[in-house]
């Protein structure tokens, strides 16, 4: 049908072009703070740019394969994969444990899931704080280990290299605890009573109840679990307020080194190809990710 | 099984809280007390906490935290509210492009962004301008998961109010801010205890753009402190429990609110 130019269709007209408006305001904002630097990142990893002069020079694409072959990134690379497969693993078997453990039923949750969470509701800073006085060497780690006579494990553990990796693997497992555990509570609840009902009468409990009836149920909850850890790929406020990356590198991550190559080393154009390059193996690996566990969701 | 259930959750529950009262107590302490790493105080001191609360750059770093969370929130719910009205309301395309857009950023990390984005706030001088990098946080922090709580939540609220309206001779802008705004409080609620604290507690913005005395906010205060006088522990300690008081004092007051919120935004992402 025709529409006729009547009221209607101006004033359907008029409110097209207010919502328009209406979502160019906050749009304007986000592209100048976010999607603009973003676009510009982008565009400044085409170049050998040093952050200060007035000219540079395109130069494709070295950048991007300097990335690969530049010995301080590769080894922050394999740092940050080691950190983050840590993370994960780590932090997906101690969420969803204690969800289950929490689920079963326990008297007082509510004060359990309280203090899991407060970890993060403090910065960085301040857990750097507390953990350095405890992993120090006269820290508080190692004046327990000397009182309960076990000297041979007192070391400085965020000076040596064997144990600083996990010693920042560990703290960040321990901040990020109650939010996973959050998620997968949320996943348990959502599992309607008569499946469960069900799968103990059919005698599926213990162990092969939680993989072949629970498990699938909250594939979900892992879904954005896991998708949460890869993100950690691009870790930096820990770990620059801990360790600065340090000693000897042995926790310089790469968004450490993206940091570095920019603002001490003045490599712009490299910290910008970079960081394009950290963004897309994370974009990789989420969508991979979601894929695979997705297929692993069942609808209940 | 029940005591093995109890022994793992007890157990869990002293990792996590005893480092926290750990950093806690030692605010209480002398500063020779924390040197020898023993857990409680021998007895209470509150010479810190008088000495930090008495410090006229402390007072203004809680200050500079305060107005850059309360000016980025305001702010931000604003502009998610003019963002979230046109993408839950209207079918054409160029709106769902544009969430698209919006969502899309969040997967980027922070790094990829800063590099440039250093270089264009000193390039237009709003380093050291809390009004801006207000801004900054309301564009980064607030936008982006703002705009998909509201946009969702928009969805539920059925269309019969803002078409009365609308019969009524209400402009566009007027529907906003009288039939949909009102309406907001819960999705306004969430993002407030999502990204408050957040906001808060963010360590890279700071670092970068506000590093002048006057304007650093209280978690780079604390940054700079621990690394200027080391050796200060007692003081050190006093200003981690300031910097703990706000968002742990939100968390007591808002805690139904935030499992929620946590669980939704996670169930948000599903979409």
């Amino acid at each position: 049908m025709k529409r006729t130019p009547g009221l209607r269709g101006k004033l359907e007209r008029r409110d097209f072009r207010a919502a328009l408006l209406s979502i160019a305001i906050p749009f304007v904002l986000f592209f100048a703070f976010v999607y603009f630097p973003q676009l510009m990142n982008v565009f400044l990893s085409f170049t050998d740019w040093n952050g200060y002069s007035s000219s540079f020079s395109f130069v494709g694409l070295a950048n991007y394969a300097k990335f690969f072959t530049y010995e301080p990134m590769t080894s922050a690379m394999v740092n940050s994969f080691v950190f983050t497969l840590s993370v994960t693993v780590l932090g997906l078997v101690t969420q969803l444990g204690m969800a289950l453990v929490l689920y079963r039923g326990i008297r007082g949750v509510g004060f359990f899931k309280t203090v899991f969470y407060m970890p993060l509701l403090f910065s960085w800073v301040i857990q750097s704080v507390i953990w350095n006085s405890i992993l120090r060497f006269n820290g508080l780690l190692n004046t327990l280990l000397q009182s309960i006579g076990l000297e041979v494990l007192i070391r400085d553990w965020l000076g040596e290299i064997g144990t600083s990796m996990a010693a920042v693997i560990f703290v960040n497992t321990w901040a990020g605890f109650g939010y996973g555990l959050i998620i997968f509570l949320a996943g348990l609840m959502s599992i309607p009573r008569e499946i469960e009902e069900a799968a103990q009468i059919d005698g599926a409990s213990g162990f092969r109840g939680f993989r072949h009836i629970t498990l699938p149920l909250i594939m979900y909850s892992v879904t954005i679990d896991l998708f949460l850890g890869i993100r950690t790929l691009s870790t930096f406020d820990l770990i620059f307020i801990m360790t600065r990356g340090g000693p000897r590198g042995s926790t310089r991550t790469v968004a450490l080194a993206i940091y570095e190559e920019a603002f001490r080393f003045d490599r712009v154009g490299f910290a910008a190809a970079s960081a394009v390059l950290l963004t897309c193996i994370i974009g990789v690996l989420a969508f991979l990710q979601v894929r695979t566990t997705r297929r692993l969701e069942v609808q209940h | 099984m029940a005591i093995f259930r109890y022994a793992l959750a007890v157990g869990a529950l002293m990792v996590i809280g005893i480092p926290i009262l750990y950093g806690f107590l030692g605010a209480f302490k002398q500063n020779s007390e924390v040197l020898l790493s023993r857990f409680l105080p021998e007895s209470v001191y509150f010479g810190n906490l008088m000495r930090v609360l008495g410090d006229q750059r402390v007072l203004r770093a809680v200050v500079n935290s305060f107005y850059i969370c309360l000016f980025s929130l305001i702010v931000g719910c604003v502009l998610c509210l003019l963002a979230a009205v046109p993408i839950a309301r209207r079918t054409e395309r160029i709106f769902g492009v544009l969430y698209a857009i919006f969502l899309s950023s969040m997967i980027v990390p922070a790094i990829a962004s800063f590099v440039t984005l250093y270089v264009m706030m000193a390039r237009l001088r709003l380093v050291n301008n809390t009004s801006a990098v207000s801004l900054l946080y309301a564009a980064q922090f607030m936008l982006p998961i703002g705009v998909l709580i509201f946009t969702s939540f928009l969805r539920t609220v059925p269309l019969e109010l803002e078409e009365a309206a609308k019969m009524e001779g209400c402009g566009y802008f007027g529907r906003i801010f009288h039939v949909s705004a009102p309406l907001i409080r819960a999705p306004v609620l969430s993002l407030a205890v999502l990204q408050l604290p957040a906001v808060w507690n963010e360590f890279l913005i700071p670092l970068l753009f506000l590093r002048k005395q006057e304007t650093k906010p209280l978690t780079l205060l604390i940054y700079n402190f621990t690394n200027e006088h080391e050796s200060d522990f007692g003081a050190i300690f006093a200003l981690i429990v300031v910097g703990m008081i706000v968002p742990l004092a939100l968390f007591l007051v808002a805690r139904k609110k935030i499992e929620e919120s946590v669980g939704a935004t996670a169930g948000g992402v599903k979409g």
